[in-house]
């Protein structure tokens, strides 16, 4: 005596529901990935840095770090200090913007507890930027 | 007797004008005789923009202009493995300038590349050179000198104007450096790893801090394995990588397969065998694109 065709019909549905399964789970869209957060965090930067700034004519400063700014001047001036908190093997963005024209220089300096850790003068006519790259700082003693 | 003074003085003018002719193997070395050489040079551009250096053979009709130059531009470091084949061919009177002899190579293990059709210079310890030297602006510097040294030696009536146009690259390829440095400045170090078809950014990679992890092996031929997706797939998860790069020439069917199972978007087009068209046509044009794109993509 034949099967019962429903039965045979129910039987057949669930092996290819059983079947689908695995392809269902293979090729269903992923969610778009979210970026690890941005390691500009100040959780990973080691004590107070002194930022020394002189410029050959007055102007205007900024630094920053990963797109964030860390620091910008107040009003134009030839010499600024300052102390930051930096992240660990930093790469600076340092921009100076001059307000009277001709050719000017502007030296950045970071140093800790009177030690220097790096700097680099930058040239130009109206702004220049330039990286001042930090290497990881070592512990104050 | 008019006829006669008028030809003789256009003879005057072509031996005053005669230029030197160039003919590169390599889109990026062809900009580079333009910038270097001004007016002064005919630059031939035997493998055009667009074309995959991988799949180049030089046609008979490659071979004869070649023959007519006085000097043949070459990448070297294995880039083009029809070199030896091609001095043969063109006879004596063309002279190569190999840039990639005078470049201190990076050293991969083979089978990093992802290449075929290539001869790589080969290391004692097996490894390979990475010819891709150009996605570095300072090894760009070297073949500036190199080219203007040629220039310089061939044609020794120009040799002021060889050095003045060199000197104005020069100080065009410090601003490009610079402007690199301060785009890639935005990203994140933990941020900083390029997927790509395949390994021919280690060069940008060394000099801003960059991990690259290529799809190896991937050509029209050639599929990577399957433990090779698997692994790539696992990093690129693990790392939370944004963003995945195709090349202008040729990408692998991988590339989307790995796409949509790690969820990284596609950061878009990078020009890494040599120039492009249009505003990628020039090499800083193309450091350019490839730079914005990098950052924007993974910022």
């Amino acid at each position: 005596m034949r099967g019962s065709p429903l039965l045979q019909t129910l039987l057949l549905a669930a092996v290819l529901a059983l079947a689908a399964l695995p392809v269902w789970k293979l090729t269903r869209p992923r969610p778009p990935v979210e970026a690890a957060p941005p390691s500009s965090a100040p959780e990973s930067s080691v004590g107070p840095v002194e930022l020394t700034v002189t410029s050959t004519a007055d102007a205007d400063v900024e630094l920053t770090h990963s797109g964030t700014t860390l620091w910008r001047s107040g009003a134009p001036s030839g010499h600024f200090e300052t102390t930051l908190s930096l992240p660990t093997d930093a790469e600076l963005v340092v921009r100076v913007q001059w307000t009277h024209s001709g050719t000017h220089a502007a030296r950045f300096r970071l140093s800790r507890d009177g030690g220097l850790l790096t700097e680099t003068t930058l040239w130009g006519e109206q702004e220049a930027s330039d990286v001042l790259a930090v290497s990881p700082i070592p512990d104050a003693p | 007797m008019k006829f006669a003074i008028a030809v003789l003085l256009l003879m005057g003018m072509t031996a005053v004008r005669a230029e030197l002719a160039v003919a590169s193997l390599n889109t990026v070395l062809a900009d580079v005789a333009r910038n270097v050489g001004g007016d002064r040079v005919t630059v031939t551009e035997v493998v055009k923009p667009g074309v995959d250096p991988h799949d180049f053979q030089p046609s008979p009709g490659d071979i004869k202009a070649l023959s007519r130059a006085r000097l043949i531009l070459a990448g070297g470091l294995g880039f083009e493995g029809y070199l030896d084949k091609l001095r043969a061919a063109v006879g004596h009177t063309p002279t190569f300038v190999v840039v990639g002899e005078k470049i201190t190579p990076l050293m991969v293990a083979e089978g990093a590349h992802g290449h075929e059709g290539h001869d790589h210079s080969r290391g004692a310890d097996g490894r390979v050179a990475d010819p891709h030297w150009w996605h570095s602006i300072a090894n760009m510097k070297v073949a500036v000198r190199v080219l203007r040294d040629a220039f310089r030696e061939a044609d020794p009536a120009n040799k002021a104007y060889y050095d003045a146009r060199a000197k104005a690259y020069l100080a065009q390829l410090d601003n490009l450096s610079k402007w690199v440095k301060i785009q890639v400045a935005r990203l994140p170090r933990d941020r900083r790893i390029l997927v790509t078809s395949h390994d021919a950014l280690g060069y940008f990679a060394r000099d801003h801090g960059f991990q690259v992890y290529p799809v190896e092996g991937i050509s029209g031929a050639e599929q990577p394995s399957s433990k090779r997706v698997r692994e790539l797939i696992r990093q690129i998860r693990e790392k939370k990588v944004k963003a995945i790069f195709a090349e202008s020439v040729e990408n692998p069917k991988v590339l989307g397969e790995i796409a949509r199972e790690t969820g990284a978007v596609p950061g878009g087009t990078l020009y890494v065998d040599g120039l492009g068209t249009g505003a990628a046509g020039t090499y800083e044009g193309m450091m350019r694109h490839n730079v914005e794109t990098i950052v924007k993509a993974l910022e």
